[in-house]
């Protein structure tokens, strides 16, 4: 930057690589027909963790449907995707102008949401203001979606109903709770998954015994569990990040705290989780939007169980509803442009509105405010006595269930871990109508594990 | 009952936050530098001793012993990176404005965190070493074994570092040093060195108590911020250099911290911290021990 | 500060004719560069670019904001996103729960934002150097935990604005509160007030002893600081349609905006305005280029401005002018050192953002 011409050549040159570089895919299509989508992304900063799921899973999902031939879009022409995916540091103030870019320089007319509710929300505003269709996957903040913005589409559960399942299979329990203990991470989606299961335990006749929010920088949740213990509170809701779900498994067994129920609204289901809280990490349970087991149909990797080894084979890891997501918002714009008499941001929009069909993900349809209609099913860590497995109840289907079982193994291969935390499965207690077992419920008591 | 637990909550974490706040402490007081990426070197202390465990095979829930063997090595690898960080960079704004020490060492910290977040990844990690009965109970109060191991451990580094600097003939270099650099040097010490050891110990210690801070909570590339300002809270009260002072201080912190989160509200814990920290400047400046921060400038 | 070698008579080496030109001809300068800025949005600028150039006259702001307590008068606050935080908060909550009008709601951020700072001030005011540096992030840090725990401030949510005025609008709102500051800035620098704050800098003890109210000067100038970083931030907090205790008080921001002021030279007005010009620009680049590696980079022009450029770069060209004069007789030696320092002077000549390339005297 010595010169001004060294400086607009540094920018060209920028140009250059902003395409090539960071798309990942080299080869054009043959007749140079192409499509661009493009977002930012939690690829460092607070998200960075599952912001690279949503990475891989874009990644993955354009690299098949190009393989495939790409996209034979309405207006008769075959296109080949092509992303661009910038760093948004996990920084709010950042994504605004990122995505101001990709639209004027890149000129990207199909945006892909980024990573958590407050980095969305100045996107979303963005793609309003531009008259861009935006499909997320990763910002579930009810706000995104109460400012009547028309191009804003959200492929997971609002924030405030990520509680609201594990509730619910709690109440239906022989002993239903009387008293719940609700601690809140300083944070808009905790606040807002907080704000839900105050409500839902409210009408539900359950008395919040404690109600506590801490910042995020809190390390340690000691005296926060040893006043859930004092309380006796029935059940614990956690609503905030991986972090806190580690710490708060591994102190509630120092801090002796029995409850008939404890679960994290996001973090506690990742196989990092059980990694590093072992048998701690047992019979909690987490929400998640999405069954691994599940026997969909995916008109790009066939099924959910083929999407599942997908990710396996070219990750290494277990996918979650992260990944499932980041797959469908890919899929739900290769859906708009094959339904289009022809290309552009309003008709994409419009076929985005009235579009239905199944990914691996599950149904995808919006409704009016542009989220998604789903609801969050329950795992649940649990023991596995003999380590052989197959004695599922009521699940669909036998493939599927196989698909979960190679996941787990590949969990507990992936950083030699999980030993001393004995076989442990995730499995789906809730709803009823798919779940694999019974839930444990409540979870036995310290002394008696 | 209640209150009593809170208290114990605070000092078996306020242990570690003195521990960092020394380290922290002496690098202000001996080579001028208010050392922003302290909570850094924490960081990179406490993922010296998760890898260390997770090698060894064991992060799912490793002996406790593998997971205090590698305090050692956290110390050593610390103290060379703070030896050099100190000798190839720090050393360029020794003798500068305070003020622009803070600018250089936050660019230090920032750039830590990222090569933190690069090669690990900003997933919480933790060393699952632990017991099959973790806690101690007495008279309900609950007393979790592996916090009161860090408690100790975190004691210990401190009063090590103490001894050290009371004791040995570099630790009283290092203090004439703090005391008057020119006087120290036409005396025949080695300054630069000698500063270079002083980080190095600060590192160290850093280092070690993120062994700890591994063992009992987690690590993550973005834990440093924390720390490091929690450290200005301590030193501010307890008095530039004065390492009896971070100790005291650093309990006070612990134990106001969970007396909050348990009579006031979790929420204003930091909100009770930062004031402390922006109020103690004003009134008492000069800090319950040791010197005042103003004498210590000069 | 180059007060000297703008006033030296004789023979001049071409850098130091430069600058006492450019700082004879600051106010018709900045005229000229106000007006040029005033009409690039009908020459064209939109979308992405005229988002960076509002970046860039964002950080001009806090920056040259940053300069008149920490550069001039020698108070290295390390807090002054409070100011900013404030600012954005108070037009938030003007526009969203008051139903005030766009234009009222930001003009009230500034003056907001100087009732906190005549509070704050009193009390910080009294300390120095490093330990008033750190009170104010200690302010700025208790900010942040108290606009999340407030009702009023929406909490950790923070509040959403998506009813806001077109971009131009905007444009001309940064553009118009720097064009303003600016003035301000490049007014004082020349009157007594200025000196005086030039004076607690360098030493306050005897700026006292000669029977100055220092306490008026230093508050007045810390002050003016927090009107146009809270102007500028009422203004932000619209234009990003969101905020939240995270962003508005941004501790990544705090940092860049003295790292801007110092590469550009502190103690000037053209310093900060150049330096937050070009490091808006180099983070946007750096931003596209490595994505994942951005702090990194920006951790290292961080050191190395305070390493290599303590003085920043029109600073350091005052200094080498001020060389040049000692030397006058140097000769080509002379002019190659000028054109080579010339060079370092990032977007000096770049007509298209607009640069108030102004000098102080």
């Amino acid at each position: 930057m010595r010169t001004d011409t060294s400086r607009r050549k540094f920018l060209a040159a920028t140009g250059l690589t902003g395409v090539t570089a960071l798309t990942g895919m080299g080869t054009a299509a043959a007749q140079g027909n192409t499509i661009t989508l493009g977002g930012s992304m939690s690829l460092s900063g607070d998200n960075a963790d599952l912001g690279q799921l949503y990475r891989d899973s874009y990644e993955l999902t354009i690299q098949r449907i190009n393989e495939a031939g790409g996209v034979e879009a309405g207006d008769g022409t075959t296109y080949e995707l092509e992303m661009i995916l910038r760093d948004d540091e996990t920084d709010a103030s950042k994504s605004r102008a990122i995505y101001q870019e990709l639209i004027d320089r890149e000129g990207v007319d199909y945006l892909l949401g980024p990573y958590s509710s407050t980095v969305t929300l100045p996107a979303s505003a963005v793609a309003a203001r531009n008259q861009r269709p935006m499909v997320e996957g990763g910002g579930a903040s009810p706000e995104i979606f109460s400012q009547g913005n028309e191009w804003i589409f959200g492929l997971l559960p609002t924030a405030d109903k990520y509680p609201l399942s594990s509730i619910e299979m709690a109440m239906a329990q022989d002993s239903p709770p009387e008293s719940a203990a609700l601690l809140a991470e300083s944070d808009t989606f905790s606040q807002s998954s907080a704000k839900g299961a105050r409500q839902k335990l409210n009408e539900e006749g359950v008395n919040i015994a404690v109600d506590q929010t801490f910042p995020t920088e809190t390390s340690d949740l000691s005296t926060l569990l040893g006043r859930v213990r004092s309380s006796n509170a029935d059940i614990l809701i956690l609503a905030a990040h991986q972090k806190h779900a580690v710490i708060l498994a591994k102190q509630m067994e120092a801090q002796n705290v029995d409850v008939d129920m404890a679960m994290a609204t996001v973090g506690s289901l990742t196989s990092s989780f059980k990694d590093q809280t072992g048998a701690n990490g047992d019979y909690v349970y987490g929400p998640s939007s999405w069954a691994i087991n599940a026997t969909f149909e995916d008109s790009v990797f066939g099924s959910t169980g083929e999407f599942v080894s997908a990710v396996e084979s070219e990750y290494g890891y277990q996918p979650d509803y992260h990944n499932a997501a980041g797959a469908a918002v890919i899929q739900t714009f290769q859906r708009a442009f094959q339904q289009v008499s022809s290309l552009g941001p309003t008709n994409v929009r419009n076929a985005i509105r009235d579009i239905q069909f199944t990914t691996a993900y599950g149904n995808v349809a919006f409704g009016d405010n542009g989220v998604i209609d789903k609801d969050m099913l329950v795992y649940q860590w649990q023991p596995q006595a003999g380590g052989q497995a197959g004695g599922t109840t009521q699940t669909q289907n036998g493939t599927a269930t196989n698909g979960t079982q190679n996941g787990t193994a590949t969990q507990g291969g992936g950083g030699g871990a999980g030993g001393s935390g004995g076989a442990s499965r995730k499995v789906i207690v809730w709803p009823e109508s798919v779940q694999q077992r019974q839930p444990i419920y409540p979870m036995p008591n310290w002394s008696e594990r | 009952m209640a209150l009593t637990q809170f208290v114990v909550n605070g000092l078996l974490v306020g242990a570690l936050f003195a521990a960092v706040a020394v380290g922290f402490a002496l690098i202000w007081g001996v080579v001028g530098i208010i050392n922003l990426a302290h909570g850094e070197l924490l960081m990179l202390g406490g993922y010296v001793t998760y890898w260390l465990v997770a090698f060894s095979g064991g992060s799912g829930g490793g002996s406790i012993w593998v997971a205090l063997a590698t305090v050692p090595v956290a110390l050593a690898a610390l103290y060379a990176v703070g030896y050099l960080l100190q000798r190839l960079l720090v050393t360029h704004v020794a003798d500068a404005d305070l003020f622009l020490t803070l600018l250089v060492t936050f660019g230090v910290s920032i750039v830590l965190q990222q090569l933190a977040i690069q090669a690990w990844s900003a997933t919480p990690r933790s060393v699952g070493a632990g017991f099959a009965d973790p806690s101690i109970v007495i008279a309900g109060v609950f007393i979790p074994k592996i916090k009161l191991i860090a408690f100790f451990g975190a004691i210990a580094l401190t009063l090590l570092l103490w001894g050290y600097l009371r004791t040995t003939r570099r630790g009283r270099a290092i203090r004439a040093v703090a005391q008057n650099p020119e006087a120290a040097r036409l005396v025949g010490i080695d300054v630069a060195h000698t500063r270079a050891v002083t980080f190095g110990l600060s590192a160290a210690i850093a280092g070690g108590t993120g062994s700890f801070v591994a063992m009992i909570l987690s690590v993550q590339p973005q834990m440093g911020l924390a720390y490091t300002l929690k450290s200005f809270v301590i030193v501010v009260f307890g008095g530039l250099g004065s390492i009896p002072g971070a100790l005291v201080g650093g309990l006070l912190l612990g134990s106001v911290e969970e007396l909050t989160a348990g009579f006031v509200g979790s929420q204003w814990t930091l909100a009770v911290s930062f004031s402390l920290l922006v109020v103690l400047l004003l009134v008492k400046p000069s800090g319950l021990f040791g010197r005042s921060v103003e004498e210590g400038e000069g | 500060m180059s007060g000297e070698s703008a006033k030296a008579t004789g023979s001049r080496s071409s850098l130091a004719r430069v600058l006492s030109a450019l700082s004879d001809r600051a106010w018709l300068l900045l005229g000229l560069l106000v007006a040029v800025g005033a009409m690039l949005p009908t020459a064209g600028l939109s979308g992405f670019y005229l988002t960076v150039v509002v970046q860039m006259y964002i950080f001009a702001v806090l920056a040259l904001s940053w300069d008149l307590v920490g550069g001039q008068t020698g108070y290295p606050s390390f807090g002054n996103m409070a100011f900013f935080g404030f600012g954005a908060y108070t037009t938030a909550i003007l526009l969203k729960d008051w139903g005030v009008a766009f234009f009222p709601a930001v003009l009230a951020a500034g003056p907001v934002a100087v009732v906190f700072a005549l509070v704050i001030g009193l009390a910080v005011l009294r300390l120095r150097g490093g330990y008033f540096a750190i009170a104010t992030l200690g302010v700025l840090l208790v900010s942040v935990q108290l606009s999340r725990n407030f009702e009023f401030t929406g909490g950790a949510s923070g509040k959403i604005l998506f009813d806001i005025p077109p971009e131009n609008t905007f444009y001309y709102v940064f553009l118009a509160i720097l064009a303003v500051e600016a003035a301000v800035a490049l007014y004082l620098t020349r009157t007594r007030f200025g000196y005086v704050l030039n004076a607690i800098r360098d030493d306050e003890g005897r700026a006292t002893a000669m029977g100055v109210n220092t306490t008026y000067y230093k508050t007045a100038a810390w002050m003016l600081s927090a009107l146009f970083t809270g102007w500028v931030g009422g203004a932000w907090g619209a234009f990003n349609t969101f905020v939240d205790p995270q962003t508005a008080y941004n501790l990544g921001w705090n940092v860049e905006l003295i790292t801007m002021a110092l590469i550009g030279g502190a103690g000037t007005v053209a310093g900060p305005i150049l330096g937050a010009f070009g490091l808006t620009l180099a983070i946007f680049v750096v931003d596209t280029v490595f994505p994942g590696w951005q702090l990194v980079a920006l951790g290292l022009v961080i050191i190395a401005t305070v390493l290599l450029l303590p003085d920043g770069i029109v600073g350091t060209l005052e200094e080498r002018a001020a060389a040049m004069e000692y030397y006058e007789m140097g000769g080509e030696a002379a002019a190659d050192s000028s054109a080579a320092a010339a060079d370092e002077t990032p977007g000096s000549s770049d007509p298209d953002v607009g640069d108030p390339e102004v000098s102080d005297s």
